[in-house]
């Protein structure tokens, strides 16, 4: 009898275990929510709602897109990093306000990236500077010679207070030329200004200068990637060229810091299958994105250095 | 030839029964977004996307078209009937629109709207068709400089557009321009007058501020007055068709309203909003004989500003078919349903993939005929929707209102924004200020600034870009003789005749 007893426990006991392991296993149980910190139309919202598809397949549970727009891309990242860290709510963003719009927006609840958990980097965006294709300066020694020469007079189109501004100051450092930064609020305006030769250089996205470069209205100079570009090989890097400014605009997944370990890993498995599947590889790719999942850690370090060279040199108390 | 080819390609494409559903869908969702206050064309049109992804590229970019320019074609009626604008490209619809439906000619009023839109879409559309290439060259030369120099000129002279006093006018187009300055600044990221708060940082977005100030400031006035909204006593079809006098007096108005349009969909910012604006100035300025009905009732004040905001839905997409640069959200949005079909926007687009484009194009004809057909039906239910009793019209209203500006960027505090707006709005008009000149002054502001800034980046502080340019010294000329030339014809008419009360 007693027997029966210490089996009859054993054997709930055992039943409850896998109770709470089916239970760990079915995660998610009810829709996940994406945030995308722009708004609806638009480069990262088309990202945001393909990622969202290919994530339904390995979750087995619909995304909600969730587009929280505003504060040069930090509000969305707020409700993010400050939800209930239970797995059910997540963000996909780019550096730019993580790591630089993050000092000059005040006001907000979190700071360098350890205040997050970057889940991982889903799709890489390689930055450019590209000339007027009708230009007699061919390449970015010609350039470089031309601006020494000539101080002020060139002029180049790029976007204020990101990732191309940061690049481009770096790059304009090392090289020590003195060429006039005019600042637009994106690609858009960007390349209008610069189809309209209003400037003769452009510093923007590769999406957003490819398109020109096919159509013969612009050159592409150099990239500032790690690497060529594998769609297009004939186009150098600034680090081969001599100049070492290593930077990419990186897609990445995030979470608020503090999810419990099992249900992190069934995430981090379901961004790593989305980011293979072929319609989501289609919407990156016709944005000329390059499509590559990157560990979470290495992505974190990669914000960290951003986040401290972009910091206000007088700490601001954040 | 070519063209004709090309057309005729489009219309195979456009006349398949999938592709005439999704024009004849998006038309339907868009006027009815165009008709619910606070329900803007953005969320409809990002509503509807994922699923364009079940059909093909070009099912999917009419369905979205079809969305946008429906709005362009609802807006008006809430404008006309509640003094209540659909979108904001309405707003200027609420002065004259509603003054003419409040003589009985509600219905007359709706028709004008549904034929003037139907007009402009069609003259966008051929204008499209034809010089989408050469537009697009034309639209390059206006940058930054330009711009500034617009939202200047659109600033001075607009301030004259209401009855009221052009100095009280400046004064509120100088607060909406203030207004506008809390939030992002659009130039350097920087937070600006937001008291290191993250609601402030939002700033003040143009739905809730617009729909505050005209549609719940409206609801007050009818709550807090025995008026009410003007009622529909009979609905005959007589009364629901211009008389020859009024299609005389509109016409004229819709195909300059078009122009007008045309031209400032070509351009970057809130066009449908500038253009209506613009078209109404446009309207007030060479009026000859019926100049003393405008904020009375005037057709032209309405005819051709909904003429205008329904061009710039057309001709909005021709930087984007021929260059793949989107200058309004909407139209970045109908990229995206491009780029989820993994087709690249870009200036190759019309040759890579003419049948989308063409399809596109022969689809917006048939649109608007589509949305004629259904618009010019519907105009008998919406003048009897004056006859819903008021307590249940005002709580819809009110209702619509909060989830329409929920909906646009999840905010609390636009809601917020909404309510704060309602009251000052009521307070406002009670003390006998025009509530336009501030919506304007919201809108070309962030414009005005952000191409000051540009182009003073791109001279390196030097202020003669503005007349060494030649569309800029045009433009400044303009300028100068906005701000001079009412004072000069002031004088003119002193010394030529005795001076009278204006």
């Amino acid at each position: 009898m007693r027997m029966l007893v210490v089996m009859n426990f054993a054997a709930s006991l055992s039943l409850a275990g896998a109770c709470a392991h089916a239970a760990e296993g079915q995660f998610p149980t009810k829709p996940v929510t994406l945030t995308v910190n722009y708004g609806a139309g638009g480069g990262s919202d088309a990202i945001g709602r393909a990622l969202g598809r290919a994530l339904e397949k390995p979750l087995k549970q619909p995304v909600a897109i969730e587009n929280i727009a505003g504060g040069a891309g930090t509000r969305g990242v707020t409700a993010v990093v400050t939800a209930e860290p239970d797995g059910y709510q997540i963000g996909v963003a780019t550096n730019s306000p993580m790591t630089i719009a993050v000092h000059t927006v005040k006001g907000l609840s979190w700071g360098n990236p350890s205040t997050y958990d970057i889940l991982g980097g889903i799709g890489i965006v390689y930055n450019t500077v590209c000339i007027q294709a009708d230009s007699p300066l061919k390449t970015l020694d010609d350039v470089v010679k031309y601006a020494k020469e000539n101080p002020g007079k060139l002029k180049v189109a790029s976007i204020a207070g990101g990732i191309n501004q940061y690049t481009w100051d770096a790059f304009a450092k090392k090289a020590n030329i003195n060429v006039r930064f005019v600042p637009y609020s994106g690609d858009a305006d960007g390349v209008a200004s610069f189809l309209g030769k209003n400037t003769e250089l452009a510093a923007l996205t590769w999406p957003g200068l490819k398109a020109q470069v096919e159509v013969g209205k612009a050159r592409p100079l150099a990239v500032f990637g790690p690497e060529r570009m594998s769609s297009n090989p004939d186009v150098p890097t600034f680090k081969e060229l001599g100049y070492d400014v290593v930077t990419t605009s990186d897609y990445v997944v995030y979470a608020p810091k503090g999810i419990p370990e099992a249900k992190r890993r069934v995430i981090v498995e379901a961004v790593k299958q989305a980011v293979s599947d072929p319609d989501f590889v289609r919407v990156l790719t016709a944005q000329n994105i390059q499509v590559q999942f990157t560990d979470g850690e290495k992505m974190t370090r990669q914000f960290t250095e951003i986040f401290n060279a972009t910091a206000p040199s007088t700490p601001s108390g954040k | 030839m070519d063209l004709l080819g090309n057309m005729l390609g489009g219309f195979a494409v456009a006349l398949q029964p999938v592709n005439i559903a999704a024009a004849l869908l998006g038309a339907l969702v868009g006027t009815a977004t165009g008709v619910l206050p606070g329900l803007g064309v953005l969320g409809a049109m990002a509503i509807l996307m994922p699923i364009t992804i079940h059909f093909s590229a070009v099912t999917g970019l009419i369905m979205l078209a079809g969305i946008y320019y429906g709005a362009m074609y609802g807006g008006s009626t809430t404008a006309i009937l509640l003094r209540i604008p659909g979108e904001s490209g309405s707003i200027v619809t609420t002065i004259d629109g509603y003054e003419f439906a409040r003589k009985g000619r509600a219905g007359a009023a709706l028709m004008i709207c549904a034929v003037g839109s139907f007009i402009a879409g069609t003259i966008s559309i051929v204008g499209l068709s034809l010089f989408t290439t050469l537009l697009a060259d034309v639209a390059l030369r206006f940058s930054s400089p330009e711009f500034c120099l617009l939202a200047l000129l659109g600033g001075l002279t607009l301030v004259r557009i209401t009855g009221n006093d052009p100095a009280q006018n400046m004064v509120m187009l100088l607060v909406g321009m203030a207004l506008a300055t809390i939030g992002v600044d659009a130039v350097s990221g920087d937070t600006r007058f937001t008291f290191n708060t993250s609601t402030l940082a939002l700033g003040f977005d143009l739905v809730p501020v617009a729909l505050g100030l005209y549609g719940l400031s409206e609801l007050f006035h009818v709550l807090a007055s025995n008026e009410g909204f003007p009622r529909a006593t009979t609905v005959r079809l007589r009364e629901m068709i211009p008389t020859r006098r009024e299609w005389s007096r509109a016409w004229p108005a819709i195909v300059r309203g078009s122009g007008i349009g045309f031209l400032i969909g070509l351009l970057p910012g809130p066009g449908s909003l500038t253009s209506t604006f613009a078209s109404y100035g446009v309207e007030k300025a060479i009026a000859r004989t019926h100049r003393d009905e405008f904020g009375k009732g005037a057709i032209e004040g309405f005819a051709g500003p909904e003429a205008a905001n329904n061009a710039v839905a057309t001709s909005a997409l021709v930087p984007v078919l021929s260059l793949g640069i989107p200058f309004t959200p909407n139209v970045a949005l109908m990229l995206g349903a491009l780029i989820v079909q993994g087709i690249q926007p870009g200036p190759l687009l019309l040759s890579q993939h003419p049948d989308v484009v063409w399809g596109l194009l022969a689809s917006m004809y048939i649109g608007n005929v589509a949305l004629l057909a259904l618009n010019l039906p519907l105009v008998g239910m919406w003048v009897r929707l004056l006859r819903v009793p008021q307590y249940a019209l005002i709580g819809f209203i009110f209702a619509i209102s909060f989830v329409g500006v929920y909906t646009v960027r999840n905010s609390y505090w636009d809601l917020c924004v909404l309510v704060g707006f309602g009251v000052v709005g009521s307070v406002l008009r009670q003390i006998g200020f025009d509530l336009a000149p501030m919506i304007l002054g919201l809108v070309i502001g962030p414009i005005f600034e952000k191409a000051l800034r540009e182009t003073l980046f791109l001279s390196g502080g030097d202020f003669t870009i503005f007349v060494t340019r030649p569309i800029s010294a045009v433009l400044s000329a303009l300028c100068v003789v906005a701000v001079v030339g009412p004072t000069i014809a002031v004088w003119i008419r002193r010394g030529s005749r005795v001076p009278q009360q204006s």
